[in-house]
């Protein structure tokens, strides 16, 4: 049994493969209750924090709880395919990401608009937005939405998730030098995707003094 | 270090370049000291870069301030989660043996804070099931708990609901289809406990030589338009099958409330049908059915386009008047979509090459016509032959081109141009007060046959039809006497007659339209959609097809406000399913049939009904090939 959630200094060539496709027979060598017994345990220890993750990424509580449960189903189903010493919170963290880009991909080509943002005079925002407001608020809310998903990604696993640089490599599927490349870049998208909602709302807020400043010629 | 451009050190903003990217990376891993000492040099002798730093040091630190908020995860998440892989385990082939033989999976197994958010769960379903104030499940804003489906055993009140009969095609034990119907009176919060299921229903069999793709229901109820799948050759048929009509559904008045001892409603089975199965007869062979198939709403005709099985030339619109021997074909330009009815109009769509417009003729008067491919009435008759003009240049380079959408009589033929641009498929409630549709551009393909969807949004906005359609009398009588819309670049058509059109050319009416203030529904690249409004025209149902798999799609019900006719953002009863193509929606209900393998069993249909505010849904059983009837 692997030791869950253990870190740091380990080769990571985890490749996440499916182990069964509908109508294959499982291997012999998959062995249900340890899947299950190894899932349950990566569950309790990370859940919280894969869940931050795919909300941080997907933007929508729900859709990052689907997104999350069918991350610990693919992990279910491959969990013989982690290695004995290999870093399993990275391996959780590769499969969630995997997951989440796939949904990306697809959403790529339509997705429905959130009422959010619709939402009629006087209702109130549901917890969940509010919550999610709080820990991604403002310009950096939407300047992480602007920059590219794999780009996204790197930052937030390594400045907020806190992945080592093997770790990180390991979760997103890259080798060590091009996680590197993939954060440096993000750093200066996130930088310039900052500065760009910085002016747009310095100068919404402009418009909007010129527009409380000017006298009301209409109504009553 | 490797920097991801290359360097070029007489040149100053790749100096800035190289700066900046070092500045990055050092907050990933320690540059080399060769490259530190050429940063700070840089800094020091550069404000932009130290500014740079500065900003990559207070995002760097407004980023990592999220690892002090840890966003809770839904509590009843592994409880999900566990289903589904116990389901995904069972649908893989193991047997039941196997699941009872380790408890891993169950509830008692799970962590104890799980557990305990579990049973926060459960006692909060509790106290949202029991009655208030006769209104049950009262929608909370923002949430989408009116459908608590996937919670499991969870006790469920049902709701009573006026959705009336239902009916589908499944196929059955003996490989024939079989034609059923079944009355939906109630539904329960959770589709998955409480509620029996819709599994029996009269029953009529019907002789199919090939499966269905689309299945109409007569507004009368007497009889089913099938919309076969296409054949290896020879296309698809458009085939009339007699079924018995339903007998009226009770008028009571919905419980809203159904006290906690009512006992899960049972489907009400009507009386089986024929034995033998129902022979239909054709009214078209040899086309490739394009799109929406619809019966007007008094019932006399049927509308559709179709094209070339052969794919030779695009679209046409095509008409069958209720009892006729065939359907006729009505246009001649194979760039035209049927899009719907409103009122006794249809409505429809042509895509504009080169701003031609141009319909056949009028008939005198409805003559049947024989199939194109069951007789050479489509080669030989120059009326129906491929118009020169809006011939498909196979060297012609691909560009956007724009819909245009127009009403057309299907008695006199009367043609009118909506004065939008850019409208394509629009769907009108039936009581005329709002649409939705694609506005964007079409993409053609090489040949010119075929159109996919290109920028664009799918869209919900105010229908306005003051002053009802002019409908000019008569059509023009060739293309060359055509007129060209003038949409401007604000979707609005240039009011002003066209001084060069001759009479009788279709007419542009500025006050039937869009009422120009659409809202987003969905965005991007779309590559399939649908949409219906239920009779109210407060709900609307939008299916948007899966880009790798064009016939399963997202299912969403929008509810509008019955004021402001604006989405209401408080009710989200149904925020996205998996759902195959073909939906009905009538009042009180939307139907659909669910995909294979989702949670792990076959296709059903699904019912969402709902009284007021309160929703809930009821499914029928697991069966092969199963088509809601629309």
């Amino acid at each position: 049994m692997l030791s869950n959630g253990e870190r740091g200094g380990i080769a990571i060539t985890t490749r996440i493969r499916e182990r069964t496709r509908p109508g294959m027979a499982v291997s012999d060598t998959w062995n249900r209750e340890s899947a299950g017994a190894f899932v349950e345990t990566l569950f309790a220890k990370h859940q919280g924090e894969i869940y931050a993750y795919l909300l941080r990424m997907m933007r929508d509580p729900e859709l990052a709880a689907d997104l999350e449960q069918d991350a610990f189903i693919k992990a279910y189903r491959a969990y013989d395919t982690l290695e004995k010493g290999e870093n399993a919170r990275a391996w959780l963290y590769q499969i969630a990401h995997r997951v989440a880009l796939d949904y990306i991909r697809r959403r790529k080509i339509v997705r429905f608009v959130p009422f959010i943002g619709e939402e009629a005079p006087g209702s109130a925002p549901s917890a969940e937005r509010v919550a999610l407001d709080v820990q991604l608020s403002g310009p950096l809310e939407r300047a992480m939405a602007r920059i590219p998903e794999r780009q996204r990604a790197a930052l937030l696993l390594a400045e907020v998730h806190d992945l080592t640089g093997l770790e990180l490599a390991a979760a997103l599927g890259v080798s060590h030098v091009a996680a590197r490349a993939l954060l440096t870049r993000g750093r200066e998208s996130l930088r310039q995707a900052l500065a760009a909602e910085r002016a747009a709302e310095a100068a919404a807020e402009a418009e909007r003094d010129i527009a409380y400043a000017q006298p009301r010629s209409h109504g009553r | 270090m490797t920097l991801p451009f290359r360097r070029r050190h007489n040149d100053a903003e790749a100096s800035h370049d190289r700066a900046r990217a070092l500045i990055a990376n050092g907050f990933t891993t320690p540059n080399e000291p060769i490259d530190v000492t050429w940063l700070d040099d840089h800094i020091a002798g550069c404000a932009e870069c130290a500014a740079d730093l500065a900003a990559y040091a207070a995002d760097r630190e407004l980023l990592r301030a999220l690892r002090d908020h840890a966003p809770e995860p839904p509590r009843d998440l592994w409880a999900r989660t566990a289903a589904a892989i116990e389901q995904d385990h069972a649908r893989r082939g193991r047997g039941a043996r196997a699941l009872r033989a380790t408890g891993s999976w169950r509830i008692g197994r799970i962590p104890v804070g799980v557990a305990s958010g579990l049973l926060v769960v459960v006692v909060v379903l509790g106290v949202s099931l029991a009655p208030r104030g006769g209104i049950p499940l009262a929608s909370t804003p923002g949430s989408s708990q009116d459908v608590a489906v996937g919670t499991p055993k969870a006790e469920a009140t049902p709701i009573g609901v006026t959705a009336g009969n239902l009916a589908w095609i499944q196929s059955g034990p003996d490989g024939s289809y079989e034609f059923r119907r079944a009355v939906v009176d109630s539904v329960c919060p959770d589709s998955k406990s409480g509620c029996a299921t819709l599994d029996l229903g009269s029953t009529t069999r019907i002789s199919l030589e090939q499966p269905p793709q689309a299945v109409v229901e007569s507004p009368t109820g007497s009889e089913i338009v099938v919309v076969t799948s296409p054949a290896s050759v020879g296309g698809t048929d458009i085939l009339v099958v007699s079924v018995p009509t339903a007998p009226p559904v009770p008028q009571t008045t919905p419980s809203a409330a159904a006290s906690p001892e009512t006992a899960p409603p049972s489907p009400t089975v009507l009386p089986s049908g024929s034995i033998e199965p129902t022979v239909g007869h054709s009214i078209v062979s040899g086309v490739a059915v394009v799109g929406d198939t619809a019966y007007s709403p008094d019932g006399k005709w049927l509308a559709f386009s179709a094209r070339q099985a052969d794919g030779s030339a695009g679209p046409d619109l095509y008409l069958w008047h209720v009892g006729d021997e065939l359907a006729t074909q009505i246009s001649a330009n194979h760039r035209t979509f049927f899009a719907g009815w409103i009122g006794d109009q249809i409505l429809a769509n042509v895509v504009l090459a080169d701003g031609s417009f141009h319909l056949m003729p009028p008939l005198a008067s409805i003559e049947p016509a024989s199939a194109p491919g069951s007789s050479d009435e489509h080669k030989a008759s120059p009326d129906v032959s491929p118009d020169a003009s809006t011939s498909p240049d196979a060297s012609a380079p691909l560009v956007e081109e724009h819909p245009l959408a127009f009403t057309l009589d299907p008695a006199t033929r009367d043609v009118t141009v909506i004065a939008a641009e850019n409208m394509w498929l629009p769907t009108v409630d039936p009581t005329g007060r709002s649409v939705v549709y694609w506005e964007g551009t079409l993409i053609p393909n090489a040949a010119g046959t075929e159109w996919s969807l290109g920028e664009g949004r799918l869209v919900l906005d105010g229908w306005v039809s003051a002053g009802g359609l002019a409908a000019s009398p008569k059509p023009a009588a060739s293309p060359s006497a055509s007129p060209k819309p003038k949409p401007t670049a604000h979707g609005k058509s240039s009011p002003t007659p066209d001084p060069t059109s001759s009479p009788g050319t279709p007419t542009v009416v500025p006050t039937v339209g869009p009422a120009g203030h659409p809202v987003t529904i969905a965005e991007g690249s779309a590559v399939a959609f649908d949409s219906w409004f239920d009779p109210t025209g407060l709900r609307l149902a939008i299916w948007i097809a899966d880009p790798t798999d064009q016939t399963v799609g997202t299912l969403r019900l929008i509810v509008l406000d019955p004021e402001t006719l604006q989405i209401d953002p408080s009710s989200d009863p149904l925020p996205g399913v998996a759902a195959l193509r073909g939906v009905s929606m009538d009042k009180g209900r939307l139907a659909w049939v669910t995909p294979p393998g989702q949670d792990g069993e076959g296709s059903h249909v699904q019912v969402l009904g709902w009284h007021g505010r309160s929703f809930g849904q009821v499914r029928t059983i697991q069966a092969d090939k199963l088509y809601v009837v629309r």
